[in-house]
């Protein structure tokens, strides 16, 4: 999982520049017991230019409040999850909103060790 | 009698006669052949909400699998600073304990040949934990065959 700085728009051209110097990486600093080659292949974001893919599609709910607590938000988990506007920002799925505000306080700082 | 007909090796072939070919195929391989280059593994972008990027790959030769990363991964959590350099926040990496340990689990609960599976396919009930099992008093000398 890879960070775009917060005044980067979240695009194919910056997400493409993001990702290039870990493919650099992949192909010139590891040591692979049997040698292979990276290439990007094609960006998979759904909505572009639109709303963009929300984080429930692709994340675990403990990881999405990990995230939001690390990364995101300096406020009390708590006001995250009962926000509505936010909730809709970050869930897709009606079920996730409607556990959001056990799950988010409860991972908080899951991410807090990584 | 006639004379016997002399064939001249020098004369064109006659009609009808197919003429064979060597194509590269037949060309047998030798440590000097070409080697075919390797296959490429795929990474694949998503982009999410808050500027979040997810980079997955694919294994070059079998279809829906992902590229072994394993030593990259590992390098990445080592080195936390590298990972910073590449913005790159988190990885997903499978501890191979976790997954022995699940490869063992549904082995023992799922398969048909589990231990804890009656012959009809029933689930068996679990052994009871040796403390408490009522202490044997028989002797094993008096037990009968």
């Amino acid at each position: 999982m890879f960070k775009l700085e917060d005044e980067r728009e979240n695009n194919a051209t910056n997400r493409e520049t993001l990702i290039r110097p870990f493919i650099r990486f992949l192909n010139e600093e590891v040591c692979w017991k049997f040698s292979q080659n990276f290439v990007i292949e094609k960006d998979e974001t759904i909505g572009e230019g639109k709303t963009i893919g929300k984080l429930d599609r692709y994340m675990m709910n403990a990881d999405i409040a990990g995230f939001l607590g690390k990364y995101v938000f300096d406020s009390e988990p708590s006001e995250v999850a009962g926000s509505s506007e936010m909730m809709d920002e970050i869930f897709e799925a009606s079920e996730n909103k409607l556990a959001a505000t056990v799950f988010i306080p409860q991972y908080w700082n899951a991410w807090s060790s990584i | 009698m006639s004379p016997a007909k002399k064939t001249d090796s020098n004369s064109t072939p006659k009609k009808g006669v197919q003429l064979k070919f060597k194509s590269n195929k037949d060309v047998p391989k030798t440590s000097l052949s070409p080697k075919k280059l390797g296959n490429n593994s795929s990474v694949i972008i998503i982009g999410s909400a808050f500027g979040l990027v997810f980079a997955r790959t694919t294994h070059p030769t079998k279809p829906g699998e992902d590229a072994y990363t394993y030593d990259a991964k590992r390098m990445l959590i080592e080195n936390p600073e590298k990972a910073a350099t590449l913005n790159c926040i988190n990885v997903r990496l499978f501890p191979i304990i976790k997954f022995m340990l699940l490869i063992f689990f549904s082995h023992a609960f799922y398969s048909p040949h589990s231990i804890f599976r009656s012959s009809t396919g029933g689930k068996k009930a679990l052994p009871t934990p040796l403390k408490f099992k009522q202490a044997v008093t028989t002797p094993r000398s008096m037990c009968l065959n």
